[in-house]
């Protein structure tokens, strides 16, 4: 027994056991403990009883009748028990149902999907000719997502052609798109618009997506090729069918296939090399195609040239 | 004849009328909520001398404790609709007591009484409370007590607040465990850690003395 399971058995006040007797004739400390509280208590034992005075009863009474009424207090105790949690309850409640009304109702919040421009669609450009497949979607809960964001897009923008009715989405330069004239404060001196040109730029920039190969600040003479196609780049077009190319003297080999893109459900595999794409046999140059569409590969696996034909 | 008569009456009386020292404290707060004001009398007649003695022990201070005695009463009166009786009356009113007598030293010590204890306070002296000591003799000879048990009574009452009511309780009152707990609104293990921790303390202040 230690010292601290001795004092809690002795703090009982009980008789002790033998254990703690053992411990008792071993440890000083609690030689010492014992005795000095054993003094306490019997100090505190010998205290007299404090009695109230013969005339306490008749100042209690004299106090009650002499206290100021208290009529308020019982009477608004037990209505404010219960008015107070029910009015707790109904504001609550109020503020929930603001709250749902607020982001899910009919006249609810825009949310950020509302709040971004959409992405243009273009019909608008015929110019830009290039253009990427829609891809398949197999979960039927992602096909009908697609369709609802589709179809929310749409109604966002009335000018925005259906998607669903060509079944692709293209792409279009932000450079395209009519932009007014950004003018610095300076060099319009009458304008007397607070911020200077700040405020138009602000006021005019949009989200677009574009491919990696346009640059909003470049024109579109300069992004054209001679033959009157935008260049897209040899890791662009890998990477939109979804594979990833490590070139080894000469060839491109597969190194990574995404499985959830075009490569993927076509059965492209890691270590293939791409011979040819749509028929047309690669050089050690870099790939540039005027679109993103590709509709077959040709890959060398192993000793045998697989022809992948893309299902759109 | 009129024997009959008086036996009649007895037996239509006797089982009915109850001694009222004999009823249960719930008895006689159910009386008091009814008008019954000598039921009330009976219930100070139980409980005024415990409660002075706990609160005289809490605080030290006979006159204080007979007035928060007498408050604690008061209180009970107004408050009988509240009163729920899942709980012992006893330990209801010693909760009160308990509550009077803890604001009583919270009282004090806001009590700074600067004039007297801050223009005669050198700078390196730690701050005290004034709290003098009563002084007067008790009205009572059953009072006069040891120097010993004086000197206890001293040292319980400077223990702090938290660890005095347990002790008090537990020790001078001999109130239980459980008891103690629902008084203070404690759980157990806490109370029995505090009683624990008050001996302690007393031990401490008073290992020089013995």
């Amino acid at each position: 027994m230690n010292c601290r399971d001795f004092l809690a058995a002795f703090e009982e006040r009980t008789a002790l056991t033998e254990t703690a007797r053992l411990h008792l004739n071993d440890c000083p400390g609690c030689r010492q403990t014992t005795v000095v509280q054993t003094h306490i208590w019997e100090a505190i034992d010998g205290f007299p009883q404090i009695d109230a005075p013969k005339n306490f009863n008749f100042t209690v009474k004299a106090r009650i009748a002499s206290a100021p009424p208290t009529n308020l207090q019982p009477k608004l105790l037990p209505v404010l028990r219960y008015v107070l949690p029910f009015s707790a309850i109904v504001l609550v409640l109020g503020l929930l149902a603001f709250n749902t009304s607020f982001f899910f109702g009919e006249n609810s919040a825009p949310s950020v999907a509302q709040v971004a421009p959409p992405m243009p669609i273009a019909a608008e450009n015929p110019s830009n000719n290039f253009s990427m497949p829609v891809l398949p979607v197999a979960n039927t809960d992602s096909a009908q997502s697609l369709t609802n964001e589709r179809s929310f897009v749409e109604s966002a923008n009335p000018n925005v052609k259906p998607a669903n009715e060509e079944r692709e989405i293209k792409y279009v330069a932000l450079n395209s798109a009519k932009k007014p004239p950004v003018v610095p404060r300076r060099a319009n001196p009458k304008d007397d618009s607070i911020g200077g040109g700040s405020r138009v730029i602000a006021s005019t920039t949009t989200r677009v997506l574009t491919p990696p190969e346009f640059s909003p600040n470049k024109t579109p003479e300069t992004l054209l090729n001679p033959n009157g196609l935008p260049p897209i780049a040899d890791d662009s077009i890998w990477s939109f069918i979804g594979i990833e190319i490590v070139t080894k003297n000469g060839n491109r080999t597969v190194k990574a296939v995404n499985p959830n893109s075009l490569a993927g459900r076509a059965d492209v595999k890691v270590g293939d090399v791409v011979d040819a794409v749509d028929g047309a046999k690669l050089s050690s140059e870099p790939l540039s195609k005027g679109k993103f569409e590709i509709k077959s590969l040709t890959v060398l696996r192993g000793t045998e040239k697989v022809e992948i034909t893309f299902q759109n | 004849m009129a024997l009959d008569k008086f036996e009649k009456e007895s037996a239509a009386v006797s089982p009915s009328v109850v001694p009222i020292e004999n009823l249960s404290d719930h008895q006689l707060i159910e009386a008091t909520k009814g008008g019954d004001e000598t039921a009330f009398g009976e219930i100070m007649r139980r409980y005024r001398n415990p409660i002075t003695n706990y609160i005289y022990r809490f605080l030290n201070d006979y006159e204080e404790a007979v007035d928060l005695a007498q408050e604690s009463f008061v209180r009970v009166y107004f408050a009988l609709e509240r009163y729920h009786t899942e709980y012992a009356f006893s330990t209801y009113i010693y909760r009160i007591a308990t509550n009077l007598a803890i604001s009583e030293i919270r009282k004090r010590k806001r009590r700074k009484l600067l004039s007297l204890t801050g223009l005669f306070q050198y700078d390196n002296e730690e701050a005290q409370d004034f709290n003098p000591p009563d002084e007067k003799s008790l009205p009572d000879e059953n009072l006069i007590e040891s120097e010993q048990s004086r000197t206890i009574a001293k040292a319980i009452a400077t223990l702090p607040d938290k660890y005095r009511a347990p002790i008090v309780l537990r020790d001078v009152e001999g109130k239980t465990y459980e008891e103690i707990a629902q008084i203070l609104e404690l759980g157990l293990g806490t109370t029995k850690s505090r009683i624990s921790r008050a001996r302690k303390l007393l031990r401490e202040k008073l290992e020089h003395y013995f």
